[in-house]
C-alpha cells in the first residue's frame, strides 16, 4: 500500500486555527485597546493584593497568587501593547473616541445594544418585582410567578424585533408557549423554585 | 469486588427510567448539536440547571447523553445545510456539505453518525484502559504538583484555543484567575477582591460564568447579525454500507486515537480533535483520495467524526482522575458531579466506589442511544431546520436565567450571568478566546491553595530538595516552560516559515 507523505500544499484546505475559528478579524488598535484595559486591571489587581492583610506567614500569604497573577497578566499586557504598536495600532489610537456617532451608525452595533438593553431590564425587573399567583385545581397546584409573567413580555419584545414577524399575536404565542413548557419542566418536573419568587 | 460494582452499577443503569433519561438527553443533545451557532459546551452549561433537580446517578445519565448526543449533532447542520453546528463540525461541513448537494447527503451524514459510534468505541475504551494508570500516578501528586498542574492546564488551554496568538489564550485565562480569587480565601478567610460587597464574600460560582460566556455571548453575537439559509427538500439514504467504513478502518484507528490524547489535555477540545485528525488524514491520504479533499471525501468525514467523538472519552480521562476538565464541556459535567457532592480526582474511587463504572456504562449506553436516534433524527432535523436562527436564539434567553438561577438558588448568580456574557462578547469582539477563562475559574481556588500549602511546607528547604524530591513537579515545571515557549517561539518559527 503506497502512502504519500508530502506536505500538503497549504492553500489546499484549512489547518486548525484555535477556538475562534470563526471569529471576526481584529486589529491592531483593538488589540492596543485590549492591552491598556488589561494592564490597567492587572495593576489594580497587583494593588490590592498587595493591600491584602497577612495573617499568617508571608509565604502564605492570601495576596501572594494574586499579586503574581497581577504582574505576570501585566507582563502579557506589555506584551500584547508593544505587538500592537508594532502592527501599528497607535496610530489614531484615540480617532476612535470622536467617533461614537459613527460606531452607533452600524446597524448590528445598534441591534446588539437594544437587545442588551431588553435582557438587562428582563433580568432586573424578574428581580426587583417578585409575585406568584396560585389557583388550587383539584389536587394540583397550579402557579404562575414574576419569572412566567416578564420571561414571556420580554420574550415577545425580543421576538418582534429579531424575528420580523409582523404579528405581535405570533411572537406572543411563540413566548408563551416555550416558557410556560420550560417552567413546568423545572417546576412540576424537578420541582426546583424559579426566579421571581417562583 | 470489582466486578461487583460493576454489575451493582449495571443494575443501576439499565432501568427503563435509566434508559429513558439517558434517551431523552441524547435526543436533547443531538438536537441542540444540530442547530446552528448553538455549541455543545453551550448545551452542557445550560442543562446543567435541569440536572439540579435529578439525583447523582439520574443526573450523570443525563449530562453524559447530553455530551454525546450533541458533539455528533454539529453535522447534521454541517451537512444539510452547510451551517456546523458546534465548531468541531467545520472539517464535516467542509466534505459533506459537497456531497449533499450532489445528492449523498444522506450517505454523507449516515458515515458520520458510524463515526462517531466508533469513535465514542475508541474514546470508551481507552478511558477505561488509562484511568486506572491515571489514578495511581494521580496519588503521587502533591500540593506543588497540584498548583503546576493547574497552572499548565490554564497556559496549554489557552495555547490551544487562540490559534496564532497564544498571548490572547493566556490573558483570558489569567483574567479567569483573578475572577477564582473573588471571595474570602480559603486557608485564612481574608476577604479578597471583594470591595467590600457581602455577596461577594462566598466567591464567584463558575457555572453562572459557563452559562454566561457560552450562551448569553452566543445570544448577543449571533441575534443581531442578518443570515438567512435555505434547506435541502432530499436527503436519500442514510445507513452506509459496511464496504465503506472497512475502507476507511485505518484512518477511524488513527483518528480515534488522536481524539482521545487531544481531548486529555485540558482545554483542547473537541475542535482541535478534529482539526487535527483531518489534517493528518489529508497528509496520509492516498493521492486519489486526497484529491477530493474539500470536494466530498467520505474519508475526511470519517477522520473529523470519529476523532471529536473519541474526544468524549478522552476528556473524561483528567475531568476523572484529576479534577481538571479536559475541555469546557468536560467543565459542564464537573459542575454537575460538584453540585451532587461528588468529588473527583485521584479519590474518586474512595470517596464514590463504583461511580467510575456507572460513568463508564452511562457512556456505553449513550454511544448506543446516540446512533439510534441519530438515524431516527436525520429527517425531523431537515424539518426543525426550517427554524430560523432569529427564532431560536431568543428562546434560550430564559433558558440562561433559569439555568444560572437554578444551581443555587441565588438571583445574584442571574447577575453574575449577565455579566458574564456581556464580558464574553467584548473579549469575542477582541478575539480572546473563553475557554481558557472558564477553566481558570474552575481551577484558581485549586491553583491558589495548593501553592500556599506547598510554600510552607517548602520553607527553609533548598531548591535542590524541591527539585529532586517532587520529581513530578520538577516535570510539570519544565511542561509547563515548555508550553508559554513553544506558545511564543514556536508559533513566531511558524509564522515565519508561512510567510517564506
Amino acid at each position: 500500500m503506497s502512502r504519500d507523505h508530502d506536505e500538503p500544499d497549504p492553500s489546499e484546505g484549512p489547518g486548525f486555527h484555535g477556538e475562534e475559528e470563526v471569529a471576526e478579524p481584529v486589529s491592531a488598535r483593538q488589540n492596543l485597546i485590549a492591552a491598556i484595559v488589561i494592564g490597567a486591571i492587572a495593576i489594580l489587581a497587583m494593588v490590592l493584593a498587595v493591600r491584602l492583610e497577612v495573617p499568617g506567614r508571608l509565604v502564605a500569604a492570601p495576596g501572594l497568587l494574586p499579586f503574581l497573577v497581577g504582574f505576570s497578566l501585566l507582563l502579557m499586557a506589555v506584551a500584547l501593547g508593544a505587538l500592537a504598536v508594532r502592527d501599528g495600532g497607535a496610530k489614531n489610537l484615540f480617532g476612535g473616541l470622536s467617533g461614537a456617532g459613527e460606531w452607533l451608525r452600524d446597524e448590528e452595533r445598534r441591534r446588539t445594544l437594544l437587545l442588551f438593553a431588553i435582557i438587562v431590564a428582563y433580568v432586573v425587573v424578574v428581580d426587583q418585582v417578585p409575585f406568584e399567583w396560585r389557583w388550587r385545581v383539584g389536587t394540583f397546584d397550579l402557579r404562575f410567578s414574576g419569572y412566567e409573567l416578564f420571561s414571556i413580555a420580554s420574550l415577545t419584545v425580543i421576538l418582534r424585533i429579531f424575528w420580523r414577524r409582523p404579528l405581535v399575536p405570533h411572537c406572543f404565542g411563540v413566548a408563551f408557549v416555550v416558557v410556560m413548557a420550560l417552567a413546568a419542566v423545572f417546576r412540576y418536573g424537578f420541582r426546583t423554585l424559579l426566579p421571581g419568587l417562583g | 469486588m470489582i466486578w461487583e460494582q460493576i454489575l451493582e452499577q449495571a443494575f443501576q443503569a439499565f432501568t427503563p427510567y435509566m434508559l429513558l433519561i439517558c434517551l431523552l438527553g441524547t435526543t436533547l443533545g443531538i438536537l441542540w448539536g444540530a442547530m446552528p451557532g448553538l455549541s455543545t459546551t453551550m448545551a452542557m452549561a445550560l442543562l446543567i440547571g435541569l440536572s439540579a433537580g435529578m439525583g447523582q446517578n439520574v443526573a450523570i445519565m443525563f449530562m453524559l447523553g447530553v455530551y454525546t448526543g450533541s458533539v455528533f449533532g454539529g453535522a447534521i447542520s454541517a451537512v444539510l445545510i452547510n451551517i456546523p453546528g458546534t465548531p468541531d463540525a467545520v472539517p464535516t461541513m467542509m466534505e459533506g456539505h459537497p456531497l449533499a448537494k450532489r445528492g449523498e447527503g444522506g450517505l454523507a451524514l449516515g458515515t458520520a453518525i458510524a463515526s462517531s459510534f466508533l469513535g465514542n468505541w475508541v474514546g470508551i475504551i481507552l478511558l477505561i484502559a488509562f484511568i486506572p494508570a491515571l489514578l495511581a500516578l494521580a496519588l503521587k501528586f502533591r500540593s506543588w504538583e497540584m498548583f503546576l498542574l493547574a497552572i499548565w492546564g490554564i497556559a496549554i488551554c489557552g495555547t490551544m484555543s487562540s490559534g496564532e496568538r497564544p498571548l490572547k489564550g493566556w490573558i483570558s485565562g489569567w483574567i479567569g484567575l483573578l475572577v477564582a480569587f473573588v471571595g474570602l480565601d480559603r486557608i485564612d478567610a481574608v476577604p479578597r477582591f471583594t470591595f467590600g460587597v457581602w455577596i461577594l464574600e462566598d466567591g464567584i460560582s463558575y457555572i453562572p460564568i459557563l452559562i454566561g460566556l457560552f450562551g448569553l455571548t452566543e445570544i448577543l453575537r449571533v441575534l443581531p447579525q442578518k443570515s438567512p439559509y435555505a434547506i435541502p427538500a432530499e436527503v436519500g439514504r442514510v445507513v452506509p454500507p459496511m464496504s465503506t467504513l472497512w475502507k476507511y478502518a485505518r484512518t477511524s484507528i488513527r483518528s480515534g486515537l488522536i481524539g482521545t490524547v487531544i481531548g486529555a489535555i485540558p482545554g483542547a477540545g473537541a475542535n482541535v480533535a478534529s482539526f487535527l485528525s483531518y489534517d493528518v488524514a489529508r497528509r496520509r491520504a492516498r493521492p486519489e483520495e486526497r484529491r477530493k479533499w474539500g470536494k466530498g471525501s467520505y474519508e475526511a468525514i470519517v477522520s473529523a467524526e470519529v476523532a471529536n467523538n473519541a474526544n468524549i472519552g478522552g476528556s473524561m480521562l483528567p475531568t476523572l482522575t484529576l479534577g481538571i476538565p479536559g475541555n469546557a464541556a468536560a467543565a459542564a459535567i464537573l459542575a454537575a458531579l460538584e453540585m451532587k457532592n461528588v468529588v473527583v480526582g485521584p479519590t474518586i474511587q474512595t470517596h464514590n466506589p463504583g461511580l467510575i463504572y456507572f460513568i463508564y456504562i452511562a457512556l456505553i449506553i449513550a454511544n448506543f442511544l446516540m446512533y439510534g436516534m441519530a438515524i431516527a433524527l436525520v429527517r425531523p432535523c431537515v424539518k426543525l431546520f426550517s427554524l430560523p436562527r432569529t427564532l431560536l436564539m431568543p428562546l434560550i434567553i430564559p433558558i440562561c436565567v433559569i439555568g444560572a438561577f437554578a444551581v443555587s438558588l441565588n438571583y445574584f448568580d442571574v447577575y453574575v450571568m449577565l455579566a458574564a456574557g456581556v464580558v464574553g462578547y467584548v473579549m469575542r469582539k477582541y478575539g480572546f478566546p473563553l475557554a481558557p477563562m472558564v477553566l481558570a475559574v474552575i481551577l484558581g481556588p485549586l491553583a491558589d491553595e495548593n501553592l500556599r500549602r506547598a510554600l510552607i511546607v517548602f520553607e527553609g528547604k533548598s531548591v535542590g530538595y524541591v527539585l529532586t524530591e517532587h520529581w513530578i513537579g520538577t516535570i510539570l515545571i519544565v511542561v509547563v516552560l515548555y508550553t508559554f515557549y513553544d506558545g511564543i517561539f514556536g508559533r513566531t518559527r511558524g509564522k515565519a516559515k508561512k510567510t517564506k
